[in-house]
């Protein structure tokens, strides 16, 4: 299972992406860097940059007319975090023949300067990755090259040379460049781990059946190494220990599996690290001896540890401080002694597949100065053993069990099917909860004069629905409706309509078909004023603003009036520019603050955040300042929303002759001073509707209850108003 | 796994096993444990053992080889650790407040700790409800010298937190004096002076600071100043001060009494991260004491505070102070015990500078260029701290930035400044993790010794059971032999040990009992005399003098003299306890109930407290150090009578 998910979750936010019709290649990198760079400085005898590939971030590299190379930068491809904690943007050419012809280190926040290593220095030796040959790096799984490192800047080198390589190998193979291709997958079995298998207890059964892999290596071998390099200085220095003696002695099992977990680190701790790791996330026990430690004491000054190094075909994994533990005691019996053993996590993140082959990178150094070091890299293999693997069985709660068992034979369309009817099972909950709070809505709407009736208990009662709709719906379920899925339906109807792709996000799917039938009902009030996040995060917090007693401002009616075509301008051009290029749309759709505030959490670079942060503040002061002007979503549903059936919404013949008593207190200001309702503003909050039935604020009611006193010591004939024609009629207003 | 801590081997029979592995493989054979860091590598693959690396293991009963001195930083103790074990002995309270034996508490304690504040201090202490500072950051324990070798008389220390200077005896392990330093601002390098004896105490200035700070000078960096200090050891008292460019940061002194240097890391005079690291070349500042002393004899000085301050700045033609200049923010300064080569740590360079002393004559008298003393700067690796020796010409440095430390040679440096193609590293051992200062035994005096060396980590991260994210500093024992060095100790301290020597026992003669005529207890033992109380004889006695009230108590395990005694309710009470038990390791105490009142009285020694006794009632009061079987029944009775309201 815990396989299984996290690939769900990755298909379904891919199905996610091609709903929105978010193209791979919008906002890149290499787009924002690319204005800045110089063809010529990249590449030797290049005059300009030419056109962007229309699938993938890498640009044409031009020699007069000619296309000599593509560029790209590695960032786009592969991640490049280095010691900062920010990635290192490096620029890589490369020719048809998959050869690189010009590597540039355009930007990183690296300190490297203030440990006294001259940029220039780093940026030199990454220049020397020119003439880099990726299809011999395709072959040898990106040893082909030997790695030069600058020592106290060991992690930035690394990260640079592991990007280099393995960008360079996914452009290579999607371009097809040098006879590479791009990897076959999904056309095998799938596998997952065999959660039942089980381990032996006893340490050396556990070496010979695999479950452990080792990398040993002696002082001879060590020193071999170092001989034959090109730097004569790296053989000069050889350990003067017995050839035979152990260098390291480093041995890894995959502890993430349940069984080989409890028998390496015993039931309490394996229960523990179990704990430590989230879905999908797996882990490695590595323990070692000899002269060499696989950590060193280097790894504190970054966080990060620069002697190993977990690669498996394109995915490299490199272990921080936040990702390791130490092992305290060895469970398994027999175990022999270790200087040293640890837990590193791999995270789900990374893209590990534990069925997989993989090995660990050892680097090894060895002086050669006062401050530099040499470097030559061992590898441990280490592929879980078959016992421990099984082909991907349905999964428990499939109500189809034929269908996915035979995932391979199916036909696209049963594919299909199949998966979307995956993703809902797997959302159950958040559909069960989305279809709770739909009824509980409806139900408002239908009785809403009973709803109504308590004002103090219907106000707390729609600070807990926002409250719902902004923490259950928007931040934990990312179901945010935006203007984006519109003009990607649009999209489809025009070049082929399919439900398929529709049903892949079930809450989205689920909001749309209730606002268009709450659009025949009630308006588009009911999705914007009840179910969409963005806006409860507005009103809660100006809900709170006015706990605080921040000032509200009332926009002069004549303002507020020629405000509102705003939004639908928005719209428009949003939808013009979708008619060209769905992309600009997308890029121009960010005037909604949906993605920031609600997908993304606020982790976003910083002017999106100050954007939405913007717009939140105005909305403290004048309530729901982005819904009332500015949101295109809005806009969108108001058009059609004309064709609603009803008007709910209940008046009295004073309303806006003379009572403005509503209309002052509209949250939106919807209400004329005439009196109507503008249903294309409303918000269908119903407080109006509170203010119909107050007995202390509508001067209607106030009217009509002060009449009864006045009449009170007359039997209340009202009470016994049976309906007989022959009764006395009292008129009540 | 308790069976496998100790075991059957020594750190000598693992060194001398050279060729090891086969012998040790069979001595730890069945035992299935981790095995730490170097000591691990050597069990080789065959081993099938032992938890620790053997080594820093001293056996039950075994007395340890050496005294280690350390600070505790932030904590404001002394402590004292024995080597190689790495044991505990003892704290001792200095600028903290102590509830086990009351330093802060006790009239002999709060006499030391305010004495020597300045008024100033004690009005600022006074308006926030102090006595004096409940804090203090001590970083550099160092023992008094004649000769150029330890004396075992007292050592020193500083508080960078509140710019004093404290002395602890070594007769009793006990503090006895703490001045505050006026004028300077973070008191941080201490030394003694090494040669012909401990006359000067050398302390640096950290923070610059306007040389009158009375507030009217704020925010005008360029007016600032730093002050070098020399306090009168036998004293106590402020000798002499010279004010100077730059801040200071680390202070050592030569073996011929002349000079005496400080780094800084700040020439720049900066006051932002940036600008105090702007220069590629910071200094070190030398001071000749014997033209300072010229100076202050015919009157070359202004008095400001009460001290005698000589202006030694650069820019001034002064005869005091001159300003090598040293690579790059320079932290450590070490002077070797071949009395020629003081080595100077680079921090941001990857060097440490070489000045070899006998050519600062020349740069003080004949004008020649300040860098001629400059005789090595060899790169040793990134961010060396601090610098230690083993009296063979060999020096350790601490490398933070690559948490390691470097073993180097000194001529080897001198030859690879000269041009000839030598290296001067001998090795490099990775320490766990970022260290500090560093120190051999006896490694700042004549008596240098390559046997154990010690390095101060300031991040222990995953060596020891996790305690949560506040985590143990890590000192790192290593046996030297030849030219390996190899880890015997992690020694997790808690906060923060900065610096700490080393020292040979037969340094030390600390007594066991007190002796009746300490100065320690002078104050009571003049108020007993006025009472008429013989203080070293049994005491029971209560003087009723206006509101005061003094009790005289001996103490006698299990019992006190007085089983009750009785006060009036807001009488000003002081308690005089006098321990007449003549045993080793007899300390009594007395803690009074419900008062906040607690104090140590050790073996033959008297200690007093003094409290307003506001709360009318019954409180008991008990002996808190275990004396006796019938420890628990050591106590009495107050009785406090109400006032007639």
């Amino acid at each position: 299972m815990k396989i299984f998910l996290p690939s769900l979750k990755f298909l379904a936010m891919l199905a996610t992406m091609l709903f929105m019709g978010l193209p791979v290649a919008a906002d890149t990198i290499l787009s924002k860097l690319l204005p800045d760079l110089n063809a010529a400085e990249l590449v030797e005898g290049a005059d300009g940059f030419g056109s962007v590939h229309p699938d993938i971030p890498v640009v044409q590299v031009l020699k007069g007319a000619e296309r000599i190379g593509w560029a790209y930068i590695t960032s786009d491809f592969v991640s490049t975090t280095g010691y900062s904690g920010k990635p290192i943007h490096t620029m890589v050419a490369i020719d048809d023949a998959a050869q690189v012809i010009g590597v540039q280190l355009v930007k990183h926040s690296e300190p490297i300067v203030l440990i006294g290593i001259p940029d220039v220095k780093v940026k030199a030796l990454v220049a020397g990755y020119r003439g880099l040959d990726l299809v011999a790096e395709a072959e040898s799984g990106g040893t082909a090259h030997q790695l030069d490192i600058i020592s106290g800047a060991t992690v930035t080198i690394m990260v640079i040379d592991d990007s280099i390589v393995r960008a360079g190998l996914k452009v290579a193979r999607q371009l097809g460049l040098g006879g590479l291709v791009v990897e076959e997958a999904g056309t095998g079995p799938k596998f997952e781990m065999n959660p039942d298998a089980e381990a032996s207890s006893d340490w050396m059964t556990l070496e010979g059946d695999g479950t452990l892999r080792r990398l040993s290596l002696d002082v001879g071998q060590i020193n071999a190494a170092f001989a034959a390099m090109e730097d004569e200085r790296a053989g000069k220095r050889a350990l003067t220990e017995a050839p035979e003696t152990t260098f390291i002695e480093m041995q890894a099992a995959l502890v993430s599996h349940p069984a080989i977990g409890r028998s390496i680190l015993g039931e309490a701790v394996a229960e523990n690290i179990e704990a430590w790791l989230d879905e999908g996330d797996n882990a490695i026990a590595i323990v070692g001896r000899g002269l060499y430690s696989f950590k060193g004491s280097g790894y504190v000054r970054g966080g990060i540890f620069d002697r190993i190094f977990l690669i498996q075909d394109d995915v490299a994994v490199r272990f921080r401080d936040r990702m390791h533990k130490r092992i305290n005691i060895i469970a398994a019996e027999g175990a022999p002694v270790f200087a040293e053993a640890d837990l590193f996590k791999i995270p789900a993140a990374s893209g590990f597949d534990p069925t997989k082959p993989f090995r660990i990178q050892l680097l090894v150094q060895r002086p050669v100065g006062a401050i530099e070091k040499v470097f030559t890299t061992f590898d441990l293999g280490y592929q879980l053993p078959s016992k421990y693997i099984r082909t991907i069985a349905p999964p428990p709660v499939a109500a189809v069990p034929a269908s996915v068992a035979a995932v391979t034979s199916q036909s696209e369309f049963d594919a299909q099917q199949a998966l979307w009817k995956r993703i809902w099972q797997g959302k159950k909950v958040e559909i069960v909860v989305l279809g709770i709070m739909l009824t509980i809505l409806t139900g408002v709407f239908f009785f809403q004069n009973v709803a109504v009736r308590n004002e103090r208990g219907f106000y707390w009662f729609r600070i807990a629905f926002l409250t719902v709709t902004l923490v259950y719906l928007g931040w934990m379920s990312n179901a945010q409706l935006s203007v984006v899925n519109l003009m990607a339906l649009f999209g489809s109807l025009v070049s082929g309509f399919s439900w398929q792709a529709f049903l892949l996000d079930p809450l989205t799917f689920i909001l749309w078909f209730s606002v268009a039938a709450a659009l025949l009902f009630w308006g588009r009030g009911a999705y914007c004023g009840w179910l969409c996040p963005f806006g409860a995060l507005q009103e809660l917090l100006n809900q709170i603003a006015r706990k605080l007693h921040i000032p509200q401002w009332t926009l002069p009616w004549g303002l507020h009036e020629r405000l509102w075509p705003l939004k639908y301008m928005i719209f428009l051009g949003l939808f013009g520019v979708s008619l060209t290029s769905i992309e600009q749309a997308e890029h121009l759709a960010e005037v909604e603050p949906f993605k920031t505030a609600i997908i993304l959490n606020f982790v976003r670079a910083w002017p999106f955040v100050a954007y939405v942060g913007a717009l939140l503040i105005a909305g403290l002061f004048v309530e729901r300042f982005f819904c009332r002007y500015l949101c295109p979503l809005g806009a969108a549903l108001a058009i059609p929303a004309r064709l609603r059936m009803f008007d709910w919404l209940k008046r009295y013949k004073e309303c806006g002759n003379p009572c403005q008593t509503c209309a002052h207190q509209c949250p939106v200001q919807a209400i004329h001073p005439t009196g109507e309702i503008n249903p294309n503003e409303c918000i269908n909050c119903l407080h109006c509707q509170v203010l119909y039935q107050s007995e202390t604020t509508c001067p209607v009611v106030i009217k009509k209850l002060k009449r009864r006193e006045k009449v009170g010591t007359a039997p209340d004939v009202s009470r016994a108003d049976m309906g007989h024609p022959n009764q006395l009629k009292i008129p009540t207003t | 796994m308790s069976e496998d801590k100790k075991l059957p081997i020594s750190r000598r029979s693992l060194l001398g096993a050279t060729a090891g592995g086969a012998a040790l493989a069979g001595t730890w054979g069945g035992r299935a444990m981790l095995a730490g860091g170097a000591a691990g590598a050597a069990t080789l693959a065959t081993a099938t053992s032992a938890r620790a690396a053997a080594g820093a293991e001293v056996a039950p009963g075994q007395l340890d080889e050496f005294y280690g001195f350390w600070s505790s930083g932030q904590s404001g103790e002394m402590r004292i650790l024995g080597i190689p074990s790495m044991r505990e002995l003892m704290r001792v309270p200095v600028f903290n407040t102590c509830s086990a034996t009351g330093w802060g508490i006790t009239n002999e304690s709060k006499k030391i700790l305010t004495e020597g504040l300045l008024p100033k201090t004690k009005a600022y202490l006074n308006a926030n409800g102090h006595e004096f500072p409940p804090n203090g950051d001590l970083h550099h324990p160092h023992m008094s010298f004649t000769e150029g070798k330890y004396d075992g008389r007292y050592l020193f220390m500083n508080d960078k937190a509140n710019t004093r200077v404290a002395r602890v005896r070594c007769d009793v392990m006990k503090c006895d004096k703490i001045i505050e330093i006026p004028n300077a601002k973070a008191i941080h390098g201490l030394r003694p002076q090494k040669w012909p004896r401990t006359d000067y105490i050398f302390c640096n200035g950290e923070d610059e600071v306007p040389m009158v700070n009375d507030g009217k000078i704020l925010d005008e960096p360029e007016k600032y100043v730093n002050f070098y200090t020399a306090v009168n050891a036998d004293e106590m008292t402020v000798a002499w001060q010279v004010m100077v460019t730059g801040n200071l940061d680390n202070t050592d002194c030569d073996y011929d009494g002349k000079y005496a240097f400080s780094t800084s890391y700040n020439s720049e005079m900066g006051m932002n991260l940036t600008d105090m690291t702007e220069a590629d070349m910071d200094h070190v500042v030398v001071f000749s004491i014997k033209e300072i002393e010229a100076g202050i004899a015919a009157g070359d000085f202004i008095e400001l505070n009460g001290v005698k301050v000589l202006d030694g700045r650069k820019g001034t033609d002064n005869k005091y102070t001159r300003y090598i200049p040293i690579p790059n923010n320079p932290h450590g300064c070490n002077m070797a015990p071949d009395k020629i080569h003081l080595c100077i740590a680079g921090k941001l360079s990857p060097t440490v500078s070489v000045i070899d002393v006998r050519k600062l004559d020349a740069v003080f008298n004949d004008g020649a260029e300040p860098r001629s003393a400059v005789v090595a700067e060899p790169e040793l690796g990134l961010g060396p701290l601090h610098t230690c020796f083993d009296g063979t010409g060999d020096a350790y440095t601490t490398l933070f930035l690559d948490s390691q430390v470097v073993k180097w040679n000194i001529e080897d440096a001198i030859k690879l400044y000269n041009g000839e193609d030598v290296n001067p590293i001998r090795t490099k051992a990775d320490v766990h993790y970022q260290p500090g200062h560093n120190s051999t035994v006896m490694g700042e005096t004549l008596e240098a010794s390559g046997k154990y060396y010690l390095t101060m980590n300031k991040f222990s991260k995953d060596r020891f059971l996790n305690v949560g994210p506040l985590k143990p500093e890590n000192e790192q024992l290593f046996a030297i032999d030849g030219d390996k060095m190899t880890l015997i100790h992690d020694g997790p301290t808690f906060a923060e040990p900065h610096d700490a020597i080393m020292v040979d026992p037969s340094k030390l003669n600390p007594k066991s009992v007190w002796d009746r005529n300490d100065p320690m207890w002078a104050d009571a033992r003049i108020q007993a005399e006025a009472d008429g109380i013989d203080l070293d004889d049994w005491q029971d006695t209560v003087i009723r003098d206006g509101n005061k009230v003094r009790v005289y108590m001996s103490s006698n395990a299990p019992s006190f003299a007085l089983e009750s005694f009785t006060v009036q309710q807001d009488n000003e009470v002081t308690v005089y306890v006098t321990n007449l038990d003549d045993i080793d390791d007899l300390t009594h105490g007395f803690t009074l109930g419900n008062h906040g009142v607690a104090m140590e009285v050790g073996p033959q020694a008297t200690s007093s407290v003094t409290f307003i006794a506001a709360q009318p009632g019954v409180y008991w009061y008990y002996c808190q150090w275990f004396c006796h079987a019938l420890h628990m029944e050591m106590r009495g009775r107050m009785f406090v009578e109400p006032k007639a309201s």
